[in-house]
């Protein structure tokens, strides 16, 4: 009995200190989470993913972090990493896009976009904060083309992200929200009452590239090419992405 | 470099207004909870102890989302308050003070605790044979003795009260003039490209005001000690 526990003991070791095996590493921006899982586990590939604000994953590859493939939910993080030599510009692909919506507590009924400060009546409006989220820039944008933003600034609360805003709006503390409609599927507390126009914000841009300082570089290039690949672009359509030519 | 924008200052002040407001208010609490816990023994004391210390060891944004569950309008707690008072404290200022209060509320009860638990049970004796009441000896004999631990207290949970990040973001949001404190406004900040600077002026501002509170602490302490040692 000593001995199987001492040979379990020093397999658990060996495997510990194995070299690794060329497994991808993948940042990429929490709002893609549940599309990109899916998509690596049809794929088949193994890849390791780490999932946390565009922001955070820029600066963490800014200081070395191991890392083979980024996607950015924010054009500017990636365009901070190609100023900084670390991600090649030439390789920068457009993974998918996004739309934006508006969401009420369930049951809610549709409004027109216009009509939101009037149907807010003093209520609270969250979103993710437009300072520090991508979504809560598009969103402000989006508002501010369609002539409301000013309206609804007495009750509007910025909170950390998409799912903050599910929560507020799901527990009845703000009538309405703002997010993306990828967002939706993850919470049946919620309703869309009203998808906003592509044309009123700048393209949502989901943008991919190998890091330059990886080290697993074919890793990552076979799993962007399964993620660009139709039936990669079928998995992160079937989350609520928006692919193909429409998108982008 | 170091002159703070309008937001800022306003996130300044509401941190140093939110915290002070939070000890204050948990503090009766604490005292009561410290002394119950260094100085009695009851069945449950473990369990009361180990509830006490939940704050601690959450990651705050666990305990924000249930504190917004608590305290939301449909909540155990919030429900209430709003239908009978029309009260609100998710997304106000009060839900700032109400996060820093829970996030400080174990090291005051720790720091009470531990002052109570040394205080010399024939001291109350001595003070009840004498004919004092129960009242009249926590007031005169035990409360003056804790005072070292709850000043400890006061200042440990007002510097972890001014840090406090992950709770407040999520049940009072980040309005900025309303609900942005100091460590929100440094968050803000660094989510952006270029918010370097600013970034950098916010974190000397946090550092020197923690800093601040916790040489407070040990000043105080030094001195309490220091007084005690003729009696």
């Amino acid at each position: 009995m000593r001995w199987v526990m001492l040979r379990v003991a020093v397999a658990i070791c060996s495997l510990l200190t194995a070299p690794a095996m060329a497994e991808p590493t993948l940042l990429a921006a929490a709002s893609t989470s549940g599309a990109v899982d899916a998509a690596i586990s049809q794929s088949g590939i193994a890849a390791v993913t780490s999932y946390g604000a565009s922001g955070g994953l820029a600066r963490q590859i800014e200081q070395g972090a191991p890392a083979d493939l980024f996607i950015s939910a924010n054009p500017k993080w990636m365009a901070y990493l190609t100023d900084a030599g670390l991600v090649q510009e030439d390789a920068v692909l457009e993974l998918m896009s996004n739309a934006l919506v508006l969401i009420g507590p369930k049951g809610a009924a549709p409004i027109a976009p216009a009509e939101l400060p009037a149907a807010l009546g003093g209520e609270n409006f969250v979103m993710a904060d437009p300072e520090s989220a991508p979504v809560g820039a598009y969103g402000r944008a989006s508002l501010q083309a369609l002539g409301v933003w000013e309206g609804i600034q007495d009750g509007f609360v910025p909170v950390r992200n998409t799912l903050a805003t599910l929560t507020a709006v799901s527990t009845e503390e703000a009538a309405y929200g703002l997010v993306y409609s990828s967002d939706t599927a993850l919470d049946d507390g919620v309703t869309i009452v009203a998808r906003l126009p592509k044309d009123s914000h700048p393209p949502i841009r989901y943008l991919i590239a190998p890091v330059a300082q990886g080290e697993d570089a074919v890793g990552a290039k076979t799993l962007t090419a399964y993620l660009m690949s139709p039936e990669g672009q079928d998995v992160l359509a079937d989350y609520g992405f928006v692919t193909g030519p429409e998108g982008m | 470099m170091f002159a703070l924008s309008p937001t800022e200052m306003s996130a300044l002040i509401l941190s140093l207004r939110a915290s002070s407001l939070a000890v204050l208010w948990a503090l009766p609490f604490a005292i009561g909870l410290g002394w119950v816990l260094g100085v009695k023994r009851f069945p449950g004391h473990g369990l009361l102890n180990a509830f006490v210390h939940l704050p601690l060891v959450l990651p705050p944004v666990v305990l924000g989302y249930l504190l917004l569950l608590l305290l939301g309008r449909k909540g155990l707690i919030g429900g209430p308050l709003y239908e009978l008072l029309g009260l609100r404290i998710a997304f106000s200022e009060g839900a700032v003070v109400v996060a820093c209060a829970v996030v400080g509320f174990p090291l005051m009860v720790r720091a009470i605790r531990q002052s109570a638990e040394a205080i010399d049970p024939r001291l109350a004796r001595a003070a009840r044979s004498l004919g004092a009441s129960e009242v009249r000896v926590f007031i005169t004999v035990t409360l003056p003795l804790m005072a070292p631990g709850i000043l400890t207290g006061l200042t440990l949970a007002f510097a972890r009260a001014v840090g406090e990040f992950g709770a407040t973001i999520t049940l009072a949001g980040n309005i900025p003039g309303k609900t942005q404190t100091l460590p929100l406004a440094l968050f803000t900040v660094t989510q952006s490209p270029g918010g370097d600077a600013a970034a950098l002026r916010l974190c000397i501002l946090s550092l020197v005001l923690a800093g601040g509170a916790l040489l407070a602490s040990e000043a105080i302490a030094r001195r309490t000690n220091l007084q005690e040692v003729p009696t």
